[in-house]
């Protein structure tokens, strides 16, 4: 048996689904925007209209807008943010799309159109209109991460150098410092938010915290994330999704890249292990089986795929992210992922150029019917 | 039509490729034994001796440093266009390259044992042969983790440009410091050449056929507007750039791609914001276009300046309509194509061949020594691999110069 192996049996790429890259542009008729400013760093879907918006980071900050359904297939640049060299936080609801970035001066908040786009086959037109600066948000500070509340009316984020709380209104750009996570700035630079609105993240040596909505204040609380003996120090959260369905929370973990699962109201911590060699699990996303779907690997890596179903408890190894439809690309860091309408999944690359990775899942077969007798 | 001489590899194991044949910086003609796929395998530097006629084998890069061949990991077992001749110093920069399994592995994958410190392939070295003193001058870890596919020298800055394989990132590495860096990712294929301008902008190009730039003025990378031409109907997809040459008033380039149905290009770097390139046309006969095709098949490269100031490149044919049963049986021709760079006209000037009876027609670089004789590095089969000599009868003195600096 040994004999068998080749180069063309290791199957070390996308091992079941399939994934598809696409161009950060409309193929054929416009290029992506500059190498070096298309990191992806958060994704926020219209499920509504199916508009996925993506959020760079780089020497400069790009909004795009993401369209894969009906006769679309295309990813506009809505344009560069200005004096901004990440977007670090989407709210997308109805038709208000609004979202934090930062760069040298600090962080802002800013509005934007929403973007729509049909009949791209043939006589199409895609427009860029200005961003509209609400104010700012942290001034002289980047802000790592935000998330919005689910009325629209408020950002819950945490600044990536001091470790501030804060809260943004969404309309006024008001903020308020609800608080320092951790004098020593030991804070995980992603946040989740449950079912019940409370948002959730990570400080000092590997602990959780949790700000319920309306709260001037977070709780510090006492349940130590997974991480190997010794390493609770550099431990934080990179990596959250929420399984609408049952309500849990999924977390990955940096540096050492294990997998939890919490349940925020009875804030059980459960373990799931680490799925590959990789070292930091970089995003996470539930599909709508349940299964949850995630990548892990450092920007020095070669990043992996990996799956873990709560039904069965397993957790597979699905390989290294490649893509052959239409774009024939290899995807090594990934920063962010979003489940679509259909259960397609976009992962957003984090490396100087880059692709938007769709995939899509396998279908399960049903069990094998018996074989009907024979007539004649 | 003359026959170039060709000179097989003597190393174990068989050697089967030679990715790196360079004129030194003494005039002389360096090549890379190379060992890809056998389990273990290593390479050796060879020097062509134009006193006796034969290869000196002048480093065991195993031995140099101090990597044994046994040792499991993957090995070092290539130097992959990345020869860089510094005249000013005298020196032969050279880095290896990555794809042997380890000794008693069946089969290596550098994505699946990527960081595995049992079998992965723990970095690219840098060596460096003084061929002043005749020795290794020093060795350096190179790229971490990964090999290099191509090589580039700044003499006046020091640096070294290089392309990693097979994250693709672009690296500069400084030789004062010994210190290297990444620039980041420039796609999913490599290109197979970096070069210089005479401003020291530093060149390349992406998966898709598209020219980056790095300039040391400004440090910024940036892909341009320009595109390594292709075959009609297909895309640029691939169109890496495979070998490059300058022209000997070191205005312009002259390069195919790693690409089917390669065409020779120019390309003017320092004509407005961007340079300009010029298609050249097709160096290849006409084929079944519904297929797609070998590259080891639909091959061109060594392309070298002759004293005379014609070009020279050695183009791959093989017999009409026989791409689709190809086979290393199959008979093809080397043929060292002569194009008047004034004109564009071309003619076929000679044959590379390879052992007696097989394929010699795939051609990697091509290097020219000081006696004006044009040299060029082999993938035959079967093997060993080897060089090929091709006599000029040209008169004069030091015609190697001016030398390429990169691989």
């Amino acid at each position: 048996m040994a004999a068998e192996i080749s180069w063309h049996s290791l199957r070390e790429f996308t091992r079941e689904g399939l994934m598809v890259a696409m161009p950060l542009c409309f193929p054929g008729q416009s290029v992506p925007p500059p190498a070096g400013e298309t990191a992806t760093k958060v994704m926020a879907l219209n499920g509504a209209t199916d508009t996925l918006y993506l959020g760079t980071a780089g020497e400069r900050a790009h909004l795009l807008a993401a369209f894969i359904h009906q006769d679309t297939g295309v990813v506009h640049d809505l344009g560069v943010v200005p004096e901004a060299t990440s977007v670090d936080a989407l709210s997308v609801l109805g038709e208000d799309v609004r979202f934090i970035a930062s760069g040298p001066a600090g962080s802002a908040l800013f509005a934007a159109r929403r973007s729509l786009a049909s009949f791209l086959i043939q006589e199409w037109g895609l427009r860029r209109w200005p961003f509209e600066k609400v104010g700012p948000v942290l001034p002289g500070k980047a802000v790592a991460h935000a998330l919005v509340s689910a009325d629209g009316a408020s950002f819950v984020g945490v600044a990536a150098e001091s470790a501030e709380l804060f809260r943004t209104d969404t309309r006024t750009a008001r903020t308020a410092v609800l608080g320092q996570l951790d004098q020593r700035g030991k804070v995980g630079h992603r946040l989740a938010m449950d079912r019940a609105g409370r948002v959730w993240g990570s400080c000092g040596n590997a602990r959780l915290w949790v700000l319920e909505p309306g709260a001037e204040q977070a709780a510090r609380l006492p349940l130590v994330i997974p991480c190997a003996a010794g390493r609770e120090q550099h431990t934080q959260v990179s990596a959250w999704a929420l399984d609408p369905v049952t309500g849990m929370l999924y977390g990955g973990t940096r540096p050492d890249g294990f997998l939890f699962r919490l349940d925020p109201e009875s804030r059980e911590l459960v373990g799931l292990g680490k799925p590959c060699r990789q070292d930091l699990i970089t995003c996470l996303t539930v599909g709508h089986d349940g299964r949850v779907f995630g990548m892990a690997g450092t920007a020095e890596d070669i990043g992996h795929f990996f799956c873990y179903d709560p039904q069965s408890g397993a957790m597979l190894d699905l390989g290294i992210p490649v893509s052959t439809l239409t774009t024939r690309q290899y995807g090594y860091h990934f920063a962010c992922a979003v489940t679509g309408v259909d259960g397609e999944m976009y992962f957003g690359q984090f490396e100087r150029v880059n692709y938007l990775w769709l995939y899509f899942p396998a279908v399960p077969r049903r069990s094998t019917p018996a074989p009907a007798p024979a007539r004649s | 039509m003359k026959t170039a001489k060709f000179y097989p590899f003597p190393h174990s194991p068989t050697p089967d490729s030679c990715w790196s044949l360079s004129t030194g910086p003494d005039g002389r003609i360096y090549a890379a034994s190379c060992c890809e796929g056998v389990p273990g395998g290593g390479v050796f530097i060879v020097r062509y001796n134009d006193e006796t006629d034969r290869l000196d084998t002048i480093v065991d890069v195993a031995e140099a440093v101090g990597e044994p061949l046994h040792s499991g990991r993957a090995t070092q077992c290539k130097i992959h266009y990345s020869f860089c001749a510094s005249p000013a110093t005298g020196l032969l920069y050279a880095a290896t390259h990555l794809s042997a399994p380890g000794y008693g592995q069946l089969a290596y994958s550098p994505w699946a044992d990527w960081k595995d410190e049992q079998q992965s392939f723990p970095h690219s070295t840098l060596l460096v042969w003084d061929t002043a003193k005749d020795e290794v001058a020093w060795t350096s870890v190179f790229i971490p983790r990964e090999g290099c596919r191509c090589l580039a020298l700044d003499e006046e800055r020091g640096l070294l440009y290089a392309i990693s394989y097979m994250r693709d990132h672009f690296w500069i590495y400084d030789l004062e410091k010994r210190s290297i860096r990444s620039l980041g990712r420039l796609g999913s294929i490599n290109s197979q050449a970096i070069f210089l301008d005479r401003q020291g902008r530093v060149f390349t190009s992406n998966g898709d056929g598209q020219l980056v730039r790095y300039s040391p003025h400004t440090g910024r990378l940036e892909e341009i507007p320009v595109y390594v031409p292709h075959g009609a109907g297909l895309t640029s997809w691939h169109a890496v750039m495979y070998d490059v040459v300058a022209s000997p008033a070191g205005d312009c380039v002259y390069g195919v791609p790693w690409d089917a149905d390669p065409h020779l290009f120019r390309y003017w770097p320092e004509e407005g914001p961007y340079g300009r390139m010029e298609d050249l046309g097709p160096v290849h006969q006409d084929r079944d276009r519904t297929l797609p095709i070998s590259f080891y098949t639909d091959h061109c490269g060594g392309l070298v300046f002759g004293a005379d100031g014609m070009l020279y490149y050695v183009a791959s044919r093989w017999p009409e309509g026989e791409e689709a049963t190809f086979t290393t049986q199959t008979r093809t021709e080397g043929v060292v194509v002569q194009y008047d760079t004034a004109t564009g006209e071309k003619r076929d000037f000679a044959r590379v061949v390879g052992h007696p009876g097989g394929q010699g027609h795939y051609v990697s670089r091509g290097g020219r020594d000081r006696f004006g004789n044009l040299f060029f590095g082999q993938v035959p089969r079967p093997t060993p691999a080897g060089i090929s000599r091709l006599e000029m009868g040209a008169e004069g003195k030091d015609l190697h110069q001016p030398v390429r600096t990169w691989g």
